[in-house]
């Protein structure tokens, strides 16, 4: 079986009504999701649902909020597989942009950011890990790719880039947040974001 | 770094680019990032595109979660009834403006009366319109089927002594009840009221929504439900009608295959019946609506 971010065997003579499944990459499934498949569109569930709810989890703060989220970019998705670019982002990165985009927005119309901000400052484990949450090899490989890139990050550059894409603070905001100079919250962004993708650059080619 | 993102200032850097590629992952930012790109200014599409995918990388550190085993239904449940671009569905909350209580007598006050009379009567024809072309098409659909069943039952019975005929018996049935269905909802006197879902966060189907057409005798009614969710074993949906002394009276239950519409109809309804509920009850059903509310109509409007 293929890995998800690669491109699909070729299989001859398919059926047109055949399920769309897991051997099938990330941009396929999208191409069937634009033809109305709704095999596609679980199997791309299946895929990322799990790390696309906790993303709306960590920036709301609430399952259910996180939960409507979730839906809402599926069925964005299901809206919007026609115009998907692969030249200009991965899926996963399409989808966790739709998903931070929407969660965000939420967070902002209602007004919650002040209990988001209390609870993410708590760091219970319970609210943000699940012992029943898929622990796929390649989801975990893929993880500790990227916590190892952050452990490389000063806590303090690390915290910039926590605020900005967790809570979808502007430098503005994370500098009156941080009480930090705007000048020395752009520096650490700038840092944090090169050291980023240095560290991530062999793996980001799955992620592009 | 402004914080406008990607304003395309000249003379920005790489290391500019990768800061302003923080800010791209809104809808709008997306918009302003391909602005940028197509600019052709100092930007480096390829290292752009590296610095977002980084950036968006940051997902993959939380922790899996475990979505609501019902998640998965409720989507594919909603994109299964997301409307055609070029349909056009009755507007509901258009309904519900002109609505009033089911089997009530409100009046309009003077002087209002003939906009009032004008709004309705546009939002019915447009509700009947829809309603009976759906139909319709569903009646020419279902002939082709049954066309369709015959000629295979003929080849059939060239081959085999007998054949399918019960399909075709069905298929038969199937039109009768829509024609059924077609008169009810196009008789003057028929009223409708919008089923949906209560309002706040917890509704088990949000995205459901239904129609409940009495006819003029307050006896004959059809109703027509889409988005709701398969249920698991051990449950099912139970349709209550609020009677005028105030009992809930059960009118049945049912279930519904994916993605498929729940139809149901009857040729009784409780005297003074002013509301319907659709409730999530064990298999079998519950003597009084003791579930969650799935859908809920209080006030319908007559048609012609």
């Amino acid at each position: 079986m293929s890995q998800p971010g690669e491109d699909p065997p070729a299989v001859a003579g398919r059926a047109p009504a055949e399920p769309a499944g897991a051997d099938l990459s990330d941009a396929a499934l999208v191409r069937r999701v634009a033809e109305r498949r709704e095999d596609a569109l679980a199997a791309l569930y299946d895929r990322y649902g799990a790390m696309l709810l906790a993303l709306a989890r960590r920036v709301l703060g609430s399952d259910g909020d996180a939960e409507e989220v979730l839906q809402d970019a599926f069925v964005q998705l299901w809206r919007q597989a026609a115009r998907y670019d692969p030249r200009r982002s991965s899926v996963s990165t399409w989808l966790v942009l739709i998903t931070r985009s929407r969660a965000i927005d939420l967070l902002r119309s209602r007004q919650v950011r002040e209990r988001a901000a209390v609870a993410a400052g708590e760091e219970d484990p319970r609210r943000h890990a699940s012992p029943e949450g898929p622990a796929s090899v390649w989801y975990g490989e893929r993880r500790q790719r990227v916590l190892d890139a952050l452990r490389e990050l000063p806590a303090e550059q690390r915290a910039v880039l926590e605020m900005a894409f967790f809570e979808g603070l502007t430098q503005t905001e994370i500098a009156a947040r941080s009480d930090t100079p705007l000048g020395t919250v752009k520096t650490r962004t700038l840092l944090a974001m090169k050291k980023l993708r240095a560290a991530m650059r062999d793996q980001i080619r799955d992620l592009l | 770094m402004s914080d406008e993102p990607f304003a395309g200032q000249p003379g920005d850097d790489r290391d500019e680019a990768a800061a302003a590629a923080l800010e791209v992952l809104s809808a709008r930012d997306a918009a302003a990032l391909e602005g940028a790109l197509r600019a052709g200014g100092t930007v480096d599409p390829a290292e752009l595109r590296e610095q977002v995918a980084a950036w968006a990388a940051l997902a993959w550190a939380l922790p899996p979660a475990s979505p609501a085993p019902a998640t998965r239904e409720r989507i594919l449940a909603r994109v299964a009834v997301e409307p055609a671009p070029q349909g056009a569905a009755p507007s509901a909350a258009g309904a519900a403006a002109a609505a009033r209580p089911l089997a009530s007598s409100r009046s309009v006050r003077p002087g209002r009366w003939p906009v009032a009379l004008a709004a309705c009567l546009a939002v019915a024809l447009l509700g009947v319109g829809w309603l009976a072309a759906w139909l319709h098409q569903q009646l020419d659909l279902q002939r082709a089927a049954l066309a369709a069943a015959e000629r295979r039952l003929e080849r059939l019975e060239s081959e085999l002594a007998g054949g399918p005929v019960e399909t075709v018996a069905d298929v038969r049935r199937r039109l009768d009840e829509i024609g059924r269905q077609l008169a009810l909802v196009t008789t003057p006197g028929t009223e409708v009221c919008p089923l949906r879902p209560p309002l706040g966060r917890q509704a088990p189907a949000p995205a459901a929504r239904g129609l409940l057409f009495v006819a003029d005798d307050h006896q004959h009614w059809y109703l027509r439900v889409e988005g709701l969710t398969p249920l698991a074993a051990g449950q099912e949906y139970q349709l209550w009608f609020l009677a005028g002394d105030g009992r809930q009276v059960s009118a049945g239950t049912f279930r519904i295959a994916e993605g498929a519409p729940a139809e149901i109809s009857s040729e009784t309804m409780p005297a003074g019946t002013r509301a319907v509920t659709i409730t999530l009850e064990p298999a079998g059903g519950a003597a009084t609506p003791s579930g969650p509310v799935v859908l809920y109509g209080e006030e319908a409007m007559r048609l012609l």
